[in-house]
C-alpha cells in the first residue's frame, strides 16, 4: 500500500504545476517564481548540427532565455567531458551529434549525466526519434527551429519537475527516518508488554493482563500503519508527469 | 544446550530499552546475554567473547550493522557465528543485502517473540556452534 495522504498531496502539487503549463502556453514568459533555483541555471547543449539548422527560429532571442544560460558543445566527446563538472542542470542533446546510432548517443549521455534531465533535439518529421528517446530515459524532446518561448517553457518545466522530485526525495527520507523511529518505539512497547504478560517481571492480576492486552492490540494497529509507510517508492515514479508534450 | 551450559547471545542495538527487553526475554529462555550499543563495541565484543549468536540492529553509531557483518566475514571462525538482523529499517532496501552479507535471518521491528526465538533455535541448531561456557 502507499501512503495515501502524501500521495494525494504530491498529486495535487503536480497537478497544479502541470495545469499551470498546459492551460497557458504563453506562460513561458512568466517569472520562474519562488522556486529556489541558483541562477543562472546552466544548460549544456550538445549539438553538432550546422548553423543552417538553428535550435531557435529567431537567433536574436537567445538573450531572452534568462535565467537559463546555454553552453554549446559541438561534439559528443566535448559534451561528455563538460558533463563531468557539476555545473550543468539540464542537457539539450542533438541525437545526431556523433557517428553513433542516435539512441546510443543518448545512452552515453544518460550514463554520464547521473540523473540530470536530458531533452533531445529532433528535426521536424523525425518526432518518432523523440518518442523513442523518451522511452529510453530522455525527459522530453524539442523540435529544432522552435520559438524561444517554447524552449524557455520546456526548460522551466524541467526545473520545476526536478525541484518536485527533490522535494519528494526529501519526503521519502523523512518517512524512512520516522518509520525507523516508530518501529523502535513500538518494539519496546511490544517487548515489555509481552514481558509483563508472560510474568517475567512478576505476577500480574487479571485486570492488569487485560489492560496490557489492550495496549498490545493497539501496538499491532500502529504497526500496520507503519507497515504502510515503509515503501514510499511505490507512488513516486508515477506521480510526476515526465513530459508536457513536444514543443 | 544440555541444561548445564548456556548459549551466549550478543544483542546489538543502540536503543537501551530494547536491549533490556531483549535481554530479559532471552535470559528467561535460558540464554546468556551480552549487549553492545554500537558497531565498534559489537565487533570488539564478538572478537573477545565469541558469542554463539548475534542479534544485530542495522542502524548503529560508529558504523552500521553491515559494517559489523563485513568484519565478521573476514575471519573464518567469526564468520561462522550466526547473525540475526533485527532492524527498524525497511525490508526493500535491506533484507537481501543483509542476507547476502551473511545474516541468517532478517526481522523488522517489532518482532513476535516466538518468531525470534524460533529463528535463534534454528540458527544455533543448524550452525552447531560449540558452547563456550
Amino acid at each position: 500500500m502507499i501512503l495515501p495522504f502524501l500521495a494525494e498531496m504530491v498529486y495535487r502539487v503536480v497537478q497544479s504545476k502541470t495545469m499551470e503549463h498546459n492551460t497557458d502556453p504563453g506562460a513561458a514568459s512568466q517569472s520562474i517564481g519562488e522556486l529556489p533555483y541558483a541562477v543562472p541555471v546552466q544548460v549544456l547543449q550538445i549539438d553538432g548540427s550546422s548553423d543552417h539548422l538553428p535550435l531557435l527560429r529567431n537567433a536574436s532571442k537567445w538573450d531572452s532565455l534568462e535565467p537559463f544560460q546555454i553552453t554549446r558543445k559541438r561534439t559528443l566527446a566535448a559534451g561528455l567531458e563538460a558533463l563531468q563538472s557539476s555545473l550543468f542542470r539540464i542537457v539539450l542533446l542533438d541525437l545526431s551529434v556523433s557517428t553513433l546510432p542516435q539512441i546510443e548517443s543518448l545512452t552515453e549521455v544518460l550514463g554520464v549525466a547521473k540523473g540530470l534531465p536530458v531533452i533531445v533535439l529532433v528535426n521536424e518529421g523525425s518526432m518518432t526519434n523523440g518518442s523513442e528517446a523518451m522511452r529510453r530515459g530522455a525527459q522530453n524532446y524539442l523540435l529544432r527551429g522552435c520559438k524561444s518561448d517554447a524552449l524557455l517553457h520546456i526548460l522551466k518545466h524541467t526545473m520545476e519537475r526536478q525541484f518536485l522530485l527533490a522535494e519528494i526525495e526529501d519526503g521519502k527520507q523523512s518517512i524512512a527516518r520516522e518509520s525507523h523511529e516508530l518501529r523502535n518505539a513500538l518494539a519496546c512497547i511490544h517487548q515489555f508488554g509481552n514481558i509483563l504478560l508472560d510474568g517475567l517481571a512478576g505476577p500480574i492480576s487479571e485486570d492488569q493482563r487485560e489492560y496490557v492486552g489492550i495496549m498490545l492490540n493497539n501496538v499491532s494497529r500502529v504497526r500496520v500503519i507503519v507497515e504502510n509507510l515503509r515503501e514510499p517508492d511505490e507512488f513516486v515514479a508515477d506521480s510526476i508527469p515526465s513530459t508536457i508534450g513536444a514543443y | 544446550m544440555d541444561g548445564t551450559t548456556k548459549n551466549t547471545i550478543l544483542v546489538v542495538d543502540d536503543n537501551a530499552d530494547l536491549r533490556k527487553a531483549l535481554s530479559l526475554r532471552l535470559q528467561a529462555n535460558g540464554y546468556n546475554v551480552l549487549t553492545a550499543a554500537d558497531a565498534l563495541s559489537a565487533t570488539t565484543t564478538i572478537v573477545k567473547q565469541e558469542p554463539n549468536l548475534v542479534i544485530l540492529d542495522l542502524g548503529l553509531p560508529c558504523g552500521d550493522g553491515f559494517v559489523v557483518m563485513e568484519r565478521l566475514q573476514k575471519h573464518d571462525r567469526l564468520a561462522q557465528i550466526p547473525v540475526i538482523v533485527l532492524t527498524g529499517r525497511g525490508k526493500a532496501n535491506n533484507m537481501d543485502r543483509a542476507l547476502r552479507a551473511g545474516a541468517t535471518a532478517f526481522f523488522q521491528k517489532p518482532v513476535e517473540d516466538g518468531q525470534l526465538l524460533l529463528a535463534i533455535w534454528k540458527a544455533l541448531d543448524v550452525h552447531r556452534v560449540p558452547v563456550n561456557n
